[in-house]
C-alpha cells in the first residue's frame, strides 16, 4: 500500500475511535499524530517534533490577543459593562425577532475584523453575550452555535493576517486588494448566520423588545458610550497606527479594568475568578492549538497534501468541478487543521491548479480563506466551537446540529464567493487596485 | 539517534529531505531543486531529495532544531538564524563588514567561512555553501535615508537581532522589533516609519505599497546558508562528499544570476508602484557603526574571524 | 492527605500563572507606552512575551488535566455505567499518561536537551531552559492523574454493584 495513504488511515483511524471512546480532543490529536508519525520516522524523533510544535505553535506574539480578549472579556462580563452594551444593542436590533443572536453576530463581524482572530472574538463577545442570551430564555446550544459560526467572519474582513500571510506564500498578491476583496464575503458570512437566525427565532416566536420611551433610549445610550468607547479606543487605536492588533487586546484589558473599577461591580472574589477562568481557558484553547500543530507536521511530512492534489487531478479537468473538489477537500481538512498552517499548506499545491482553470490570485485567496474560516468551526475540532461552547456552558456535541443549519446559507455564500469572482474582485477593481 | 549511514553505500538509497522557507517561484527553490534533481543524476539515483518549500516543516529555528533531532537532513537558513546555534555567524550581521561585492565574495570562498561552516559541528549539522541574500538597505514610508540624520527619531523595524538593535541606534534611529508579517501593516498605519530589506521587500512583501522610498544604504549583506546534517555527511563517500560540493556551486552560481534579475525586476516593478530609489554616501554610515567593530573585536575569537574578514579585503 | 496535596498543586499552579498573565498585560502595555511615553520602543517584550504566553498555556493546561476540563466528546461515555464506565475511564487516561510521558516528558526532555547551548536572539536565554515547561506540564499531569486515582476506587465500587 502507498505508504502515504497507510499513514492517512492511522492518523484518521486512530483519531476518531479517540474521539470516540472520550478522550480529550487535545490529547486524540495528539496521541493519532504520535502513532502516525512512527510509520515515518523513529519515536525519538516524532516525540521531540511533538514537544516542538507544541511549544512553537503558542509561542507567537499574535496568539497573545486571545489570552487578552478572554481576560478583558471576563473582565466585562463580572464588570457590569456587558450589560450597558447589551441594552443598547437591543435598542438597536431589538425589533428584529431573535435580537440577541443578531446582535452577537454583528458584534463578532466587528471584533473578529478588529482582532484578526476568530478565536479572540468567540471568546469576547461569546463571554458578554451568553449571560444575556440565557437570561432571555434563549437555548443556549443554538446561541453558542451563532457565536462558534459568526465569529471567522472576522478573518475575511480587514485587517486580517491571513492574507497576509496568503500574500507571502503566494508570491505577493498585492495585500490592499485582498484586504478590499474581503469585505463583501466576510460580510456575506455574518449575514448568512443572521439568516438562519432570523428564521429560528420566527420559529422559536423568539419576544421582541418594546421599543423604550424617548429618555429611557437617551439614558441607554449615555450609559452605553464609555463602554461603547472601549470599541473606539480599541479600534482608533489600531487603524489610527496607535498599536498592533495585539497591543489593542491588552489596551482594552486595561480599558476594561478601569471601567469595571468606576462601575464598583467588581469585588476580589471576582478578580480571582477571572483570572483563573482566563488562565484554565487558554490553556485549553492554546494547548489545542499547540498540538493541532502535530498533526499539521505529520501530514505534511508524510506528503499527504501533494498526494490529494493528485488524486483531484485525477478525478476530472472541469473547471466547475475542479473548485468544487476543492471546496470540499478544503472544509474537510480546514475541520482539523488551523487556518494558519492551512495557508501555507495549500496555497503552492492549490493556486496552480485554480490559476490553470482561470482564476485570479486574489479571488482564489478569498475562496481559500473563507473555506478555512468555516473549517474554524466546524464540528467535530475547531477552534472557535471549543471555546465557543465552553464559554456558553453547552456540551459540545450540542451545538453541532444548530451549527450544521447554519452551514447552510453560508454553504451557498460560499459557492456564489467561489463562482461568481465578483463578490471579491468588486471593491479591489473599484478602488483601482488589480 | 539515528544510522541513516548504513553499510554497503552503494546499494541503498538514500533519500533525504531539505527543507526551506521560500515561495516555489523564489530563485532559491529554482536553485536547490536543480541541485537535487544534479545530485540524484550524478549518484545514479542513490541519494534523492524531498523538497519543502514555504516553511511548511516550520520556521529556521525550528527546522535547524528538527536537524539536530534527524527528521530533517539538508536546509536552507538565514546566517542570522545559526547564530543562536555558533556565534561565529554573527559576524555577518554586522553593518559594512563587506566593504565590495568583490569581498563579500573573497571571504564566502575562503577558509575562513569553511571555517565558521564547522562551527555548529556539535549541534550535528555543518555548512555546506551559501547563497547570496542581496544587500539590505532602509525604506521609509516617503522621506528617503540619504544622511543619518534623516534617521533621526525614527522608528524602523528591525528582526530580532541584538546587532541591528545596535545598528540603529548608533545610527540615530529607533529600533523596533516586529514579526515580519506585521510589517506591512505597522508601515501603512505609521506604528513604524520604516524597515530594512533588499529590494524584493517591496514586491513580494508589497511593502512597496505602502513606503515609496527606498535609500541604498547598503548596510548589510547576509548570506543564506545551506546546511546538512553532520552524521549524513560524515556517512558520505568522498566522492559523494565531492558531487555534493561541486553542484552546491553550481546551484550558487545558477542563484547568484536568478537572483540579480529578481532584484533588477523587483526594481522595476516597485518604480512602477510609485518608489522611488536614492543613491546614498556611505561614507558617513561606515563612520558612526564602527564602535560595533570594536565591540565585537573585543570577543577573542570574533576579533580573529574580523581581522581575517578585513584581510581579504584586497 | 491526598487532598491536601491536590490543594497545594492546583493552588501553586493558578498562583504562578496568575503572576505570569499579570506579567503578559503589563508586558504588552508597556511596550506600547515605551514607544510613545519614552520614545524608545522595549526590544525584547515582542521576544519575552510570547514565551511567557507558552508557560501559562502549559500551566494552564496541566490544570486542566487536573479538573478533567479539558474538550471531549461524550456522547459515548455518558451512555456508560458500571464496568463499561470504569473500563473506558481507566483506557482514557492510560492514553492521557501516554501522552504526558511520550510527547511532554520524553519529547520535551529532548528538546531540553538539544537545545540548552541555544540562546534567544534578543535576552540570550537558554531555550533548553525555555523548553523546559514540557517536561515540567508532563510531570504534573503524571502527578494529577496519580492522585485521581483514588477516585478509581469509587467507580470500580460502583461497577462492582
Ligand atoms: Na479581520
Ligand atoms: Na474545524
Amino acid at each position: 500500500m502507498d505508504p502515504v495513504i497507510l499513514t492517512a488511515i492511522i492518523l484518521f483511524g486512530s483519531f476518531f475511535l479517540l474521539l470516540f471512546i472520550g478522550v480529550p480532543i487535545a490529547v486524540s490529536i495528539g496521541i493519532s499524530s504520535l502513532i502516525a508519525g512512527i510509520t515515518l520516522v523513529p519515536l525519538d524523533m516524532i516525540a521531540f517534533s511533538s514537544a516542538q510544535k507544541i511549544f512553537q505553535g503558542i509561542n507567537s506574539f499574535t496568539l497573545l490577543a486571545v489570552i487578552f480578549f478572554m481576560l478583558s472579556g471576563s473582565i466585562m462580563n463580572n464588570g457590569g459593562i456587558a450589560v450597558r452594551l447589551v441594552n443598547l444593542a437591543k435598542l438597536i436590533v431589538g425589533r428584529l425577532p431573535g435580537s440577541l443572536d443578531h446582535t452577537n453576530v454583528v458584534g463578532n463581524m466587528l471584533f473578529g475584523s478588529i482582532s484578526g482572530s476568530a478565536v479572540a472574538s468567540t471568546a469576547a463577545i461569546g463571554s458578554v453575550m451568553t449571560p444575556l442570551q440565557k437570561k432571555e430564555g434563549y437555548d443556549p446550544s443554538f446561541s453558542a452555535a451563532v457565536n462558534i459560526t459568526s465569529s471567522p467572519s472576522g478573518l475575511l474582513i480587514p485587517p486580517t493576517g491571513a492574507f497576509i500571510i496568503y500574500s507571502l506564500v503566494s508570491g505577493g498578491t498585492s495585500i490592499s486588494a485582498l484586504f478590499m476583496a474581503g469585505y463583501i464575503p466576510g460580510i456575506m458570512m455574518g449575514l448568512s448566520v443572521m439568516v438562519l437566525v432570523y428564521w429560528n427565532a420566527k420559529k422559536k416566536k423568539y419576544p421582541v423588545t418594546e421599543w423604550p420611551t424617548l429618555k429611557e433610549a437617551l439614558k441607554i445610550v449615555l450609559q452605553a458610550i464609555p463602554s461603547l468607547s472601549l470599541v473606539i479606543v480599541v479600534i482608533g487605536g489600531i487603524i489610527g497606527g496607535i498599536f498592533t492588533a495585539t497591543e489593542g487586546a491588552a489596551v482594552s484589558v486595561l480599558y476594561s479594568l478601569i471601567l469595571a473599577l468606576c462601575y464598583r461591580q467588581l469585588k476580589w472574589s471576582h478578580i480571582s475568578t477571572i483570572v483563573k477562568e482566563t488562565v484554565v481557558m487558554t490553556g485549553i484553547v492554546l494547548f489545542l492549538v499547540g498540538v493541532s500543530n502535530i498533526m499539521s507536521w505529520v501530514m505534511t511530512y508524510s506528503g499527504m497534501p501533494r498526494a490529494i492534489t493528485d488524486l483531484l487531478l485525477s478525478v476530472s479537468e472541469d473547471p466547475i468541478i475542479i473548485l468544487l473538489l476543492m471546496n470540499i477537500i478544503l472544509l474537510v481538512i480546514g475541520t482539523f487543521m488551523d487556518i494558519t498552517p492551512g495557508i501555507l499548506i495549500f496555497t503552492p499545491i492549490f493556486l496552480p491548479i485554480a490559476m490553470e482553470v482561470g482564476m485570479d490570485p486574489v479571488h482564489f485567496g478569498v475562496v481559500l480563506v473563507f473555506n478555512l474560516a468555516i473549517g474554524v468551526s466546524s464540528p467535530p475540532v475547531g477552534s472557535t466551537l471549543f471555546i465557543g461552547s465552553s464559554i456558553a456552558g453547552v456540551r459540545l456535541e450540542s451545538t453541532f446540529v444548530p451549527i450544521l443549519k447554519i452551514y447552510i446559507p453560508i454553504i451557498i455564500s460560499l459557492l456564489l464567493v467561489t463562482y461568481f469572482p465578483w463578490f471579491s474582485l468588486f471593491l479591489p477593481k473599484l478602488f483601482g487596485l488589480m | 539517534s539515528s544510522e541513516t549511514g548504513g553499510e554497503s553505500s552503494s546499494e541503498e538509497v538514500k533519500k533525504l529531505k531539505l527543507a526551506h522557507n521560500l515561495s516555489e517561484d523564489h530563485p532559491i527553490h529554482t536553485a536547490l531543486t536543480s541541485f537535487a534533481e544534479d545530485i540524484e543524476e550524478k549518484t545514479d539515483g542513490s541519494i534523492t531529495f524531498e523538497i519543502f518549500s514555504n516553511g511548511v516543516l516550520g520556521s529556521e529555528q525550528e527546522v535547524l532544531e528538527q536537524m539536530q533531532s534527524g527528521s530533517v537532513d539538508v536546509t536552507k537558513v538565514s546566517a542570522g538564524a545559526l547564530e543562536s546555534f555558533s556565534d561565529d555567524y554573527s559576524v555577518f550581521s554586522l553593518p559594512y563588514i563587506f566593504t565590495s561585492e568583490e569581498h563579500y565574495r573573497n571571504v564566502m570562498e575562503s577558509d575562513v567561512v569553511e571555517e565558521i561552516y564547522q562551527s555548529t559541528e556539535d549541534n550535528n549539522f555543518i555548512g555546506l555553501s551559501y547563497f547570496d541574500s542581496g544587500a539590505r538597505s532602509f525604506y521609509t514610508k516617503d522621506t528617503p535615508v540619504e544622511t543619518p540624520e534623516d534617521l533621526d527619531g525614527l522608528l524602523i523595524r528591525v528582526m530580532d537581532s541584538p546587532t541591528a538593535i545596535e545598528m540603529i541606534e548608533l545610527l540615530g534611529g529607533t529600533p523596533t522589533p516586529l514579526a515580519y508579517g506585521e510589517v506591512y501593516t505597522a508601515l501603512q498605519q505609521g506604528v513604524i516609519d520604516g524597515a530594512e530589506s533588499n529590494p524584493t521587500a517591496l514586491t513580494t512583501g508589497q511593502h512597496g505599497e505602502v513606503s515609496k522610498a527606498f535609500s541604498y544604504t547598503e548596510h548589510t549583506n547576509i548570506p543564506d546558508i545551506v546546511v546538512i546534517r553532520k552524521d549524513i555527511w560524515d556517512s558520505f563517500s568522498d566522492e559523494e562528499k565531492q558531487i555534493f560540493e561541486e553542484t552546491a556551486n553550481e546551484a550558487r552560481v545558477e542563484h547568484t544570476d536568478l537572483w540579480n534579475k529578481a532584484i533588477e525586476e523587483a526594481v522595476t516593478e516597485a518604480e512602477g508602484m510609485g518608489v522611488e530609489f536614492y543613491d546614498v554616501d556611505k561614507e558617513p554610515f561606515i563612520e558612526l557603526v564602527q564602535p560595533l567593530h570594536d565591540k565585537y573585536s573585543e570577543n577573542e575569537r570574533l576579533g580573529e574571524l574580523i581581522e581575517r574578514i578585513n584581510e581579504l579585503d584586497k | 492527605m491526598i487532598d491536601k496535596i491536590k490543594t497545594i498543586l492546583n493552588w501553586t499552579i493558578l498562583f504562578i500563572a496568575s503572576v505570569l498573565l499579570a506579567a503578559l498585560v503589563l508586558g504588552a502595555l508597556w511596550q506600547v507606552s515605551s514607544r510613545y511615553v519614552l520614545g524608545s520602543p522595549s526590544t525584547y517584550t515582542n521576544e519575552l512575551l510570547g514565551y511567557l504566553l507558552v508557560w501559562t498555556s502549559m500551566l494552564g493546561a496541566s490544570y486542566a488535566f487536573g479538573s478533567n476540563e479539558h474538550l471531549a466528546l461524550t456522547f459515548m461515555t455518558n451512555k456508560l455505567q458500571g464496568k463499561n464506565l470504569f473500563v473506558v475511564t481507566v483506557v482514557n487516561d492510560l492514553f492521557i499518561l501516554a501522552f504526558a510521558v511520550f510527547v511532554l516528558l520524553r519529547g520535551g526532555l529532548e528538546a531540553v536537551t538539544l537545545t540548552m547551548s541555544q540562546t534567544t536572539p534578543i535576552l540570550g536565554i537558554s531555550i533548553g531552559l525555555l523548553y523546559s515547561i514540557l517536561p515540567i506540564s508532563g510531570f504534573i499531569i503524571i502527578i494529577y492523574k496519580l492522585l485521581n486515582l483514588k477516585d478509581y476506587k469509587k467507580l470500580a465500587e460502583k461497577a462492582g454493584d
